[in-house]
């Protein structure tokens, strides 16, 4: 009688695990809209938290020209022995003044050491991550992926368009799909922010 | 009352049209009602196969097709498309009549079963008095077209993928026959047909069916519910789907028996799997779940109304039960997950085919007995209360250390 009961039980048991199985994946299609996890990426995306580490950003006015950023770079680039390349001129006070500032963002690994090595924070991570289809011509051109510091500075900052509040929340994507626009040769892109970066860099390069 | 089928009515109206023979009649319908049905399994299975990858999709939390057509609804067309524009490679040192021919093999015996399938009482192509073993014994052909494709490519892996799916089907044939033989008992009557008529009488309908000795609800999932369990559980495996897709399994395996195939055989091969779950659905359906009936008390006035509109009603119903018993298994294949061999042997020769033995025994002796059918009912359904009782008596602690002898491990004491 136990046995007997004891196989009973099993397969009871048994089919109760399935329908707790089954209620599982019903309730999710229920609760579809709230648990959906795919982003439809180029229709819309998610806030990135304030620490996402992406594409870096540079900001010319707090650089002081020390060169620390190009010896912590430990990547040769596509064109010179480094992935960073800085070009600076003395001026008349004995100061080093930045001429340009060149990532050769077809070589960077975006490991930060350049980010860490700068004593200024002119250098920091920020949110774009959509290099690759800045210049569609990049793909033929590797050397069209050396970005100067008119693009470096037009990159999104981590703090604009992320929060901790919202982060990972689903957006409808503001800006156009085609980034090239935002950076071709039709529109200034200095016009379109407020930051003085007015060097063509790259895409003449 | 022996009612005509639905095909041959076109045929002998089509023969009456165009003024030729007689003789011509009934073959042409059933060539038109064979070519309605093929092409109603080609799209019935395309969406199928959509709605497999959508509702899936949603129960784990993804979306699923959506760019191919509105909520992706061309996603299937275009992959069918693909997959009969692809070069149709055989390998060099396969048998290549036979690797050509078993595709065939196994979509054919899917296709002929729908042969004596009703839809609704008249709309079927032949109602065979020995319907119910035709399609058991049809639907067992598959296995030759298994075994022979999987032979004829040459590939050792195929070849004992397709011994493993040969050992699963066999088995569960036994189970998926016994199991139906409860409601062939009680319809005293192999044919589809009757097996379905004599469901009529409505979730609603108390003691005044078709049947006469019905004390409760007319269909036969409600005398037959254990059996009902057993022939979809039985059905499943041998369909070779989810929880019983070990020789398919995706995340293990390389797609098992039909490894070296590609192209359109595969499509056929792809295309029997899913026509053989709608014909799981379609014969769970029509033997279990009451046909083509609604669950309402139509009787009354269904024979009043036009056949058209009276067909449609029924077609209805059908469908609808037909797409949610395909819903169930797709959901089933979301949910659950993959079975070990032994357990799928033990599942089939130490419960199924002793639980459905004896729901033939007791079925057979309570017909035999003349005792009302509301007894079968209550004393299955009081069986399926005492085993969901007893399934809370204590938790089944792990998985991998059964302790009754569904696993073959001997029985543990309760207090240990």
């Amino acid at each position: 009688m136990s046995a007997l009961t004891d196989s009973l039980t099993q397969i009871g048991y048994s089919l109760r695990s399935c329908l707790t199985g089954l209620k599982v994946v019903y309730f999710n299609w229920w609760k579809f809209r709230e648990r959906k996890q795919t982003v439809m990426y180029p229709l819309e995306e998610i806030v990135y938290s304030p620490n996402h580490r992406g594409a870096l950003v540079f900001r010319p006015e707090r650089c002081i020209v020390c060169e620390l950023c190009e010896k912590a770079c430990p990547v040769p680039g596509t064109r010179t022995e480094k992935t960073i390349e800085i070009y600076h001129h003395v001026g008349a006070t004995k100061k080093r003044e930045l001429d340009e500032f060149y990532i050769d963002y077809g070589s960077c690994i975006n490991c930060y050491l350049c980010v860490e090595a700068c004593p200024v924070d002119a250098l920091l991570p920020g949110a774009s991550f959509e290099l690759a289809t800045i210049d569609p011509d990049a793909q033929y051109d590797r050397s069209r992926m050396i970005y100067g510091m008119g693009q470096l500075s037009l990159q999104p900052e981590s703090a604009e368009r992320g929060s901790f509040e919202h982060a990972y929340e689903y957006v409808p994507r503001d800006r156009p799909f085609d980034a090239a626009v935002s950076l071709g040769e039709d529109e200034d892109p200095a016009e379109e922010t407020a930051s003085a970066g007015e060097s063509s860099g790259a895409a003449s390069a | 009352m022996e009612a005509q089928s639905a095909w041959i009515t076109l045929g002998n109206w089509i023969v009456r049209q165009l003024h030729v023979s007689d003789a011509v009649g009934p073959p042409l319908g059933l060539f038109i009602g064979a070519f309605v049905i093929l092409n109603l399994i080609m799209g019935v299975v395309t969406y199928m196969i959509w709605w497999l990858r959508k509702l899936v999709a949603w129960m784990q939390s993804r979306v699923g097709p959506q760019h191919v057509g509105y909520y992706g609804l061309l996603q299937t067309p275009a992959d069918a498309l693909k997959l009969m524009s692809k070069e149709g490679i055989i390998p060099t040192l396969a048998d290549r009549a036979m690797f050509t021919v078993a595709p065939a093999i196994v979509f054919v015996s899917a296709y002929l079963v729908y042969a004596t399938i009703p839809f609704t009482p008249t709309l079927y192509a032949a109602n065979l008095n020995v319907g119910v073993v035709y399609v058991s014994a049809v639907s067992s052909i598959t296995v030759i077209g298994i075994i022979l494709g999987a032979w004829a490519s040459n590939n050792k892996y195929a070849l004992v993928a397709a011994f493993r799916s040969a050992a699963q089907m066999v088995s569960y044939e036994v189970p998926f026959a016994l199991a139906v033989l409860g409601p062939v008992i009680l319809a005293g009557s192999f044919s589809f047909v009757d097996i379905g008529m004599l469901q009529g009488g409505g979730m609603f309908l108390w003691g005044s069916g078709a049947s006469g000795t019905t004390g409760l609800l007319e269909w036969y999932v409600f005398t037959q519910p254990i059996a009902m369990l057993c022939f979809f559980i039985a059905g499943l495996a041998e369909n070779n789907v989810t929880p019983f897709d070990i020789v398919e399994a995706e995340s293990e395996i390389v797609a098992g028996f039909h490894i070296e195939y590609s192209g359109m055989k595969f499509a056929l091969f792809f295309l029997a799997e899913f026509a053989n779950t709608m014909t799981l659905a379609v014969l769970t359906t029509l033997t279990f779940l009451g046909a083509w009936n609604s669950p309402f008390f139509d009787a009354l006035w269904i024979a009043n109304v036009p056949p058209i509109v009276r067909g449609a009603w029924h077609l209805g119903w059908f469908w609808l039960k037909v797409g949610l018993l395909i819903s169930l298994v797709f959901s089933i294949r979301a949910a659950l997950p993959r079975v070990r061999v032994d357990q799928l042997m033990n599942l089939g020769w130490k419960l199924l085919i002793p639980v459905t033995l004896l729901n033939l025994l007791v079925t057979g002796a309570f017909v035999l007995l003349g005792v009302p059918q509301i007894w079968l009912a209550l004393v299955n359904w009081s069986l399926l209360g005492i085993v969901w009782a007893l399934s809370y008596r204590r938790v089944v602690p792990h998985v991998d250390a059964p302790r009754v002898a569904l696993s073959g491990a001997p029985a543990r004491e309760a207090g240990a």
